[in-house]
């Protein structure tokens, strides 16, 4: 197939056209408007190691830009990168009505969160997320990559910083250090070294859906699961009465075809145990904070405890014998016959 | 995939095993009111089970086939049982063998049909 993006609005070098590079039939026929535009005063003057020799809208790069599989790529990993937060579904021929009824529940599930949330912490403290947060059917194959391209190609060359000029030059613009956006020839490479090492993709094939949210927010992943995975007690449906299009046909037989497989939270690989886990937390994030601090306060009472419970039990004993020896010489002074028990005899021994 | 001879399917299986790939792809196989005719059952199991994935397919006239993916000892690749071989299960076998099965019960079925018009066309000329 030809492009979808037109390619007169990219300025792309002509050595695109390159042999070295595959390009199918199809392709051959889609012909680049490609101008380089002429350096600038400053950039001939200073004629540092990094010259800007290529375009910043579209770099020289080992995949075609132009493709909507490369466009694809792109948004991925950026999707990867900026939600820490995604589960995926399995997705089995749904109809489009059936998967608007489902978008339409959750849309109003997580509208309710927000508002609640809203209510109970005001407008200055929460930021509303409900719409952020999107079930969107993905590409698999693309998103295989892009995965391993976020988790693995982590590039040490900062944008910017000068860039160690290589000493016989570079053969091939695509191979520059300089280039580390998605579709580099490096990003390529380092992913490549990488395959089937990652845990979650086994879960990758066949037809997925990823439900992202932008924020790790155990009440938005409880009111999204009681939608499209309820398990009582935790994750109810919503009743009939109480949510009358939830129960409608469409909705009901679009969520069969739903299937909850697992998770990726903050860069973890959940199953779909660990995700009502996660959706079961009390209070969301601030009251895991709130626990943990509790239990490290608990935590610290104790051993405090502990540590001095040897002192402790050595200064009672002692105390308690001289208290005794006290007793003792008082009763001989007063020539008193009382007997007194010392009162304060230690049941306990210093250990 | 004539499917309009099964009458359940039965599935679990562990996605975060090679093994789950075919009962997966075998779903998603299926036509868009599958769950109007077929009565599916399906049921996904955690990340740390040993429990084999299996698939169990229920039919019109009672035949059942059942197909299971253990992991092999070495992790590596699927070690499937059916029946007495020891190479595992692909999607294919398993198309196959329901789509046979469905010429079967619709030749069957059109015999049986045939043989109802032929006696009302007796009963019409008599």
């Amino acid at each position: 197939m030809p492009p979808r993006i037109h390619l007169q609005s990219f300025a792309r070098p002509s050595s695109s056209q390159s042999s070295s590079r595959f390009v199918c039939v199809q392709c051959r026929h889609a012909t680049a408007a490609a101008t380089v535009p002429a350096p600038t005063e400053s950039q001939i003057l200073n004629s540092a190691p990094s010259t800007q020799r290529y375009s910043q809208i579209t770099p020289p790069s080992h995949r075609d830009p132009a493709y909507r599989k490369s466009q694809l790529l792109r948004t991925y990993v950026s999707l990867l990168q900026t939600t820490p937060l995604i589960i995926l579904f399995q997705h089995n021929n749904l109809k489009a009505l059936e998967w608007a009824s489902i978008r339409r529940e959750l849309a109003n599930a997580l509208q309710k969160v927000d508002e609640t949330q809203l209510k109970d912490r005001g407008p200055e403290a929460y930021i509303p997320i409900s719409d952020s947060i999107k079930l969107t059917v993905i590409r698999t194959n693309m998103f295989e990559p892009a995965l391993r391209i976020t988790e693995y190609y982590k590039p040490t060359v900062v944008k910017g910083m000068p860039v160690p000029a290589q000493p016989h030059g570079i053969e091939d613009e695509r191979l520059d250090p300089s280039l580390t956006h998605t579709l580099s020839r490096a990003a390529h490479d380092i992913a490549a070294k990488h395959r089937n090492q990652h845990p979650l993709t086994p879960l990758l094939t066949g037809p997925l859906a990823v439900l992202t949210f932008p924020t790790v927010s155990p009440q938005h992943v409880r009111a999204a699961l009681s939608i499209l995975a309820p398990q009582a007690p935790i994750f109810p449906a919503p009743t009939r009465r109480a949510n009358p299009g939830y129960h409608e046909p469409a909705t009901q037989e679009g969520l069969k075809k739903l299937m909850m497989l697992g998770a990726r939270i903050d860069g973890q690989v959940f199953d779909t145990e660990g995700v009502r886990w996660v959706g079961g937390i009390e209070g969301g994030i601030d009251g895991l904070r709130a626990q943990l601090v509790g239990m490290l306060q608990g935590f610290g009472a104790g051993i405090t405890t502990t540590l001095e419970a040897a002192s402790r039990n050595l200064w009672l004993t002692v105390e308690g014998r001289r208290r005794m020896l006290e007793e003792q010489s008082t009763p001989k002074k007063e020539e008193a016959g009382a007997e007194v028990v010392g009162g304060e005899s230690t049941g306990e021994k210093a250990t | 995939m004539r499917t309009t001879y099964l009458t359940s399917l039965r599935t679990a299986f562990n996605p975060f095993s090679r093994t789950s790939h075919v009962p997966r792809l075998f779903l998603q196989l299926l036509p868009v009111n599958a769950h109007k005719s077929i009565k599916i059952t399906q049921a996904v199991l955690p990340r740390t089970t040993k429990t084999p994935a299996t698939l169990e397919l229920g039919f019109k006239d009672g035949r059942t086939m059942t197909f299971n993916w253990a992991e092999s000892a070495a992790g590596q690749g699927v070690t499937g049982v059916k029946e007495k071989d020891e190479k595992p299960t692909q999607l294919a076998d398993i198309v196959e063998e329901v789509e046979r099965h469905a010429r079967i019960l619709g030749r069957k079925e059109e015999l049986q049909g045939h043989a109802m018009l032929g006696r009302g066309a007796v009963l019409l000329l008599e």
